[in-house]
């Protein structure tokens, strides 16, 4: 593959990456938006900030996470294969890098509360570590459905002071969560930072997101590097709306001999219709401020999506994935719910590491692209999150086995 | 000379501001829906009709639940521009839609999409996460089919933003009343009266088009208060929603009600004796 000339070029000053991205949210927000961008121009130059960061991140998120070699699945799998290790981030997963960055920079902007949207509920929980943290008053803007099937991180985020505004629309899941807050916002614009969880939204929130996250990919490069003197023929994440993906990534952009894999949500399989593979399956279309690649239908309306991982589970996907994968730089691969929970038991009984279930779609696929890998050749699996929010999925789908 | 433009000159001479209500397309099913809008229509001076749709992000619960009404009896875009088409054969008033960027659509499908809008008769759009930066493509495209699109400024904007969009609005400018999402308020807040006020001030006295107050107006009072500030038109969208989702289960009353509320809102843009915008 040509190298691609690719840094400094996305988004551009109109917050595009190719056709996607840009600013659709209605004009109330409009200024609100624009202060962030400002203040985020600012702070990205800002050495003191980035010392501040980087502090949070060593001293209290547990940066830089492990990369730990799978010596039974790589002997399973014939190839090297490593695991990145945000599973072991406070909090459980790869959110963390993303609710310090944008808390702290909402603290300089002098905004006194924090709202976020959340699926699966790890960005929930992650922005009420940070709230607490901060002493910022903490709001997380969740669907029904998933309240229920994610129980554990409510409770969680409660004791950490959080309060839980449940959405009852349409799907009751990150869709209607996250217009919810976008709504919320728009009430509240002058005290509120809305800490968006993933790489989508308005611009400028993927590029905030991608920046805070890009940590993930640094270590892996500078790690990889030393444990094999050589950089990975692939790096594979799942995809939702693809923030560990996008911080797995970014490092990798224009190293052409690297092969970037987006693992999206294949559900009860793609031809059932259930599923949430946006990137592979979507038409280009506008949600939650951005366009994007979207799961709708041939008049516009936005579909209702089907994962077992309620943090895949969403009909859009970030607009510089979209334009990774237009510009081909970005693989693509699905894995069923079934091949999932497969990977979720492997894992655990494999390695002692128990994933959660949107980085088993990850793991799940690395079966199948290690069959195209030789012996000496070494792939990268970020395991954006613990599966122990996911106990109660996983027992009622099909149990913990016999031991 | 346009519709809008003829209705607000025509309205300028007798001293009356634009009643503008606001209903769903097919909300709560097509048939009902066409018998509110008849009997809306001898009191408005304009209509705007909401095109179903899955995520309305900048829609409160009533018109996200008439939405939702619609969708569930089979109101979809090009039904819903049926059904608008519908209306436009019975009166010369103008129509304007209000509508989101993804129904609106990228490329040939805008193409397609506008060329729908404007055979069914609607002389202007108003897409909600449509902010100035984002406006071009869609205004250039708008106004090839000679729709216009209406700008939108809200209490957020600052006045320099406020004067650069005036100065590109057509048609109307929709004035969002407050900081917030669609819904009924029991009383005009503070920041609608600064924001209507403020827009008068920066605006009055040259040539700009008619001002709009939407978002929270909800009674006649309301009405009269916001065309007392300088407000050419009252836009009153949830208050109205709100008495379809309360008599579902008796539709004559429904119309009813419809009609004498118009008929209380429209009077109020008589009363008061109009401060030029």
């Amino acid at each position: 593959m040509k190298r691609m000339d690719y840094y400094g070029k996305f988004p551009t000053s109109d917050g595009r990456y190719g056709a996607y991205g840009g600013m659709y949210v209605p004009e109330t927000l409009v200024p609100a938006i624009l202060e962030l961008r400002e203040a985020y121009a600012r702070i990205k130059e800002d050495p003191a900030f980035h010392s501040e960061l980087d502090a949070l991140r060593t001293g209290y998120a547990g940066r830089p996470t492990p990369l730990t070699f799978a010596g039974n699945l790589s002997e399973e799998l014939g190839c090297k294969v490593y695991l990145k290790r945000e599973d072991l981030l406070h909090g459980g997963a790869h959110k963390l890098n993303n609710t310090l960055g944008q808390a702290l920079l909402a603290k300089k902007m002098g905004k006194k509360n924090l709202i976020a949207e959340t699926g699966a509920g790890q960005h929930g929980f992650a922005t009420a570590i940070t709230g607490a943290h901060f002493g910022m008053k903490t709001k997380v803007f969740m669907g029904a459905v998933d309240i229920e099937r994610q129980a554990y991180n409510v409770d969680r985020m409660r004791l950490l002071g959080a309060e839980i505004v449940p959405v009852h629309a349409g799907s009751k899941t990150l869709k209607e969560a996250t217009s919810e807050a976008l709504r919320y916002w728009t009430s509240h614009v002058g005290d509120t930072h809305y800490l968006i969880g993933s790489v989508v939204g308005p611009h400028p929130y993927p590029m905030i997101v991608r920046d805070f996250q890009k940590v993930i990919g640094q270590e892996i490069k500078q790690q990889v590097l030393q444990k094999e003197g050589k950089l990975p023929r692939g790096v594979v994440a799942c995809v939702g709306g693809g923030s560990n993906a996008a911080g797995a990534f970014y490092e990798f952009i224009e190293n052409p001999e690297v092969e970037l894999w987006g693992v999206e949500a294949a559900g009860e399989g793609i031809e059932t219709g259930k599923h949430a593979a946006s990137l592979a399956n979507g038409s280009e279309g506008v949600l939650h401020g951005a366009m994007q690649l979207l799961l709708q239908d041939h008049e516009r309306n936005v579909l209702e999506t089907h994962s077992i991982s309620a943090g895949l589970d969403y009909p859009g996907v970030g607009p510089e994935l979209c334009y990774l994968k237009d510009a081909g730089r970005l693989s693509l691969a699905s894995a069923t719910d079934a091949e999932a929970l497969d990977a979720f038991h492997g894992l655990s009984r494999g390695e002692g590491i128990i994933p959660a279930l949107e980085s088993s779609h990850a793991l799940a696929f690395a079966r199948k692209l290690a069959k195209g890998y030789s012996a000496g050749d070494v792939m990268v699996i970020n395991l954006s999150g613990s599966g122990g929010k996911d106990m109660d999925i996983v027992m009622n789908r099909r149990g913990f086995g016999e031991p | 000379m346009n519709r809008l433009e003829k209705v607000f000159e025509g309205l300028d001479g007798k001293g009356e501001c634009a009643f503008v209500p606001f209903l769903v397309a097919g909300d709560p099913d097509p048939g009902t829906f066409t018998r509110l809008a008849r009997a809306i229509e001898p009191h408005a001076d304009i209509l705007e009709f909401g095109i179903p749709y899955t995520d309305p992000i900048a829609d409160g619960e009533v018109i996200q639940a008439a939405d939702a009404r619609a969708l569930a009896s089979g109101t979809t875009f090009s039904k819903a521009c049926d059904l608008i088409a519908g209306i436009r054969r019975f009166t010369e008033k103008p129509i304007v839609v209000l509508t989101y960027a993804n129904v609106v659509g990228v490329g040939r499908v805008m193409g397609e999409s506008l060329a729908t809008f404007d055979r069914a008769g609607v002389d202007g759009l108003i897409i909600a996460d449509v902010p100035a930066e984002e406006a071009r493509p869609y205004k250039a495209a708008i106004e090839q089919h000679g729709m216009d699109l209406i700008s939108l400024v809200a209490p957020t904007t600052t006045d320099e933003r406020l004067e650069a969009i005036a100065g590109q609005a057509r048609g109307f400018l929709y004035l969002v009343a407050l900081k917030g999402v669609t819904g009924a308020r029991v009383s005009l807040l503070e920041e609608t009266r600064a924001t209507v006020q403020r827009a008068a001030a920066l605006l009055g006295g040259r040539k700009h088009v008619p001002v709009c107050v939407g978002f929270g107006i909800s009674s006649p009072e309301h009405v009269s208060e916001v065309v007392s500030l300088g407000a050419s038109g009252a836009i009153v969208g949830s208050a109205i929603v709100d008495i379809i989702g309360k008599y579902l289960q008796d539709k004559d009353l429904m119309i009813t009600k419809m009609e004498r509320f118009t008929s209380d809102l429209k009077n109020a843009t008589r009363k008061t004796s109009k401060i030029k915008g």
